[in-house]
């Protein structure tokens, strides 16, 4: 058992030397959010422990998903759509939550882990596929760098990228320390499971790491909505479009009912 | 009371949702038109991502056009008849202009292009209508003198028929043409095509103003019907939720604007209707003119 541990060690734990010499734990509480009709966001308690005298660094990603832009630009002396964008394999959620500030770890560890306030690994990992002229190509990632700039903008708007330095509440423990924080996740957040990894750094190294997942799902008829449309969208086309036509002819015979019913409002004037 | 759209995957307040249908509904008892132009944008502007705000919009649409269509049929103003044959023309064009729309585009400033013939179009549709409706209403001859009138070709091609709710002999031929027209600058610009679709009727077909604004509208649900069940199957983008809130107002806005249009006259109808086109040429062209706040956005919407 102890030569299997110490063969993973070797094998996976080179990024993370000192990953098992000390435990490190996180746990969100709910670890399920449901998503109904009368979602109005979460507020989720995470919390752990971690070695004593190390800094905490909380890290939520959602994953990675494609959403499509569209880039305005000049053209003679007028403004029109001159791109369509297809932004792949970025995280709709990206927060960063931490006990000390981000500018005390090395730039290679903030690399390696993704501990970064200009959330670096999102650029790093997402592919831009542009429309434009009836032709498309890849953008490499300098290029494509001001598509993947303006959602991760949009998405600081929305409260999705959040960078909140010093934030987390520690507390000594006999043998370590405990952490906390209460994180608010919007109701825009993403659906799916996002995951969440602790890091406890000691002199600019990483000497524990944990994840636990956070489950975002909707449920009820929500659920039922959204499964339908993504899953099966001729039926769910189909009853879009049955539910539209009852309700022009409900509403019609309502307005009869009451027409008849009150008896004066105008006459229908034939042309 | 606030509401989660699971599609949109957004909260939203459920009252300005309804009121906003309501308003967009009325537009279309009014004038049967789809009113797709002024929703999607506004809500763009309440937080909707645009594809959403586009797919979800087309669906009330059908409820509103279906509300609306059984209000104007009730008072004879829905000529079925002529309504289904410029409605097989609006949707071979449609289907072929959605083609044409491919090859455009890997030519070059097709947006440009589109977006400028636009303009103008509803500058010429607009100024046209205003001046005619304002002599009418000044009591200097109205469109609705041309009545039952439609132009030369109309009357003198064969396949001649006469339609009896709007009182006009005209070609079989001429109505589909004008309706595959419609389709094709419809799935050119991206719209749904009752701005065109009114003035044609009136100053081309003769027909009176309240019957071409119940025929219209007639039309609108089939090409709705036709675009949600697309935008179902290959965006995924219809919010079942968001349709339904918008629907009900719709439906009832549609059902007080046809009411509120019968107790207009045709020329201040049109003349309502024309203020209302201007007004959307000067938000394109400010939208052509003006920077945008931001270079990138969201994509999908009208």
């Amino acid at each position: 058992m102890k030569v299997g541990l110490l063969v993973f060690c070797l094998i996976f734990g080179a990024g993370v030397p000192a990953a098992f010499a000390q435990e490190i734990r996180v746990a969100p509480d709910p670890g399920v959010i449901a998503v109904g009709l009368g979602f109005k966001g979460a507020v989720v308690n995470i919390s752990g422990t971690a070695p004593a005298q190390c800094d905490i660094y909380l890290k939520m990603v959602s994953p990675g998903r494609k959403e499509r832009l569209n880039k305005k630009g000049k053209v003679g002396f007028l403004w029109m759509n001159v791109a369509q964008a297809e932004v792949v394999n970025v995280p709709k959620m990206y927060q960063i939550y931490t006990s000390a500030e981000i500018d005390r770890l090395p730039p290679s560890l903030r690399k390696d882990t993704g501990l970064d306030g200009n959330f670096a690994a999102v650029h790093d990992r997402a592919t831009v596929i542009v429309a434009t002229g009836g032709k498309t190509k890849d953008l490499p990632a300098r290029e494509g760098k001001e598509y993947v700039d303006a959602l991760v903008g949009l998405y600081k708007k929305k409260g999705l990228y959040v960078v909140q330095e010093k934030s987390l509440f520690t507390k000594e423990e006999k043998g370590g320390q405990s952490f906390s924080a209460l994180i608010r996740i919007p109701a825009e957040a993403a659906y799916g499971e996002t995951t969440i990894t602790a890091y406890a750094i000691r002199d600019g190294r990483v000497i524990g790491q944990s994840e636990s997942p956070l489950i975002i799902q909707p449920t009820g008829v929500a659920g039922w909505i959204r499964k339908m449309a993504k899953t099966n969208g001729p039926l769910y086309g189909t009853y879009a479009v049955f539910i539209a036509l009852l309700a022009g002819l409900l509403i019609d015979l309502l307005f009869r009912f009451f027409e008849k019913l009150i008896c004066r409002l105008p006459g229908i004037k034939r042309e | 009371m606030e509401i989660f759209l699971p599609v949109a995957g957004v909260q939203i307040k459920t009252y300005l949702i309804f009121s906003l249908g309501g308003v967009v509904g009325m537009l279309s008892g009014l004038f049967g038109v789809g009113g797709g132009f002024l929703l999607t944008p506004l809500l763009m502007m309440i937080g909707i991502p645009p594809a959403v705000a586009a797919a979800s919009d087309t669906n009330q649409i059908v409820a509103a056009s279906v509300s609306g269509t059984l209000a104007h049929g009730r008072a004879g103003n829905v000529d079925f008849k002529l309504g289904y044959i410029m409605l097989l023309g609006g949707l071979t064009g449609g289907t072929l202009g959605a083609t044409g729309v491919k090859i455009l585009r890997q030519l070059g400033n097709f947006d440009l292009i589109v977006t400028l013939v636009y303009v103008v179009m509803l500058l010429f549709v607009g100024a046209f209508m205003f001046a005619e409706s304002l002599r009418a209403l000044r009591g200097k001859g109205s469109a609705d003198s041309l009545a039952g009138r439609p132009f030369y070709l109309a009357k003198s091609l064969p396949g001649r028929l006469f339609f009896p709710v709007s009182k006009i002999e005209c070609s079989v031929i001429v109505l589909f043409a004008l309706g595959f027209f419609i389709g094709v600058m419809a799935a050119l610009m991206g719209v749904g095509g009752g701005f065109i679709m009114l003035p044609v009727m009136i100053y081309l077909l003769g027909i009176p103003t309240h019957k071409a604004v119940g025929t219209s509208l007639f039309t609108v649900i089939f090409t709705a019907v036709n675009v949600t069940l697309a935008q179902a199957i290959i965006n995924e983008t219809v919010d079942v939720m968001l349709a339904l809130l918008l629907l009900l107002g719709s439906a009832v806005g549609a059902q007080v604007g046809a009411r509120l249009g019968r107790l207009l006259k045709g020329e201040q109808l049109r003349i309502f209707f024309s203020v209302i086109v201007l007004g959307v040429m000067v938000k394109m062209l400010h939208n052509l003119l003006a920077a945008p706040a931001s270079l990138i956005v969201l994509g999908g919407g009208h």
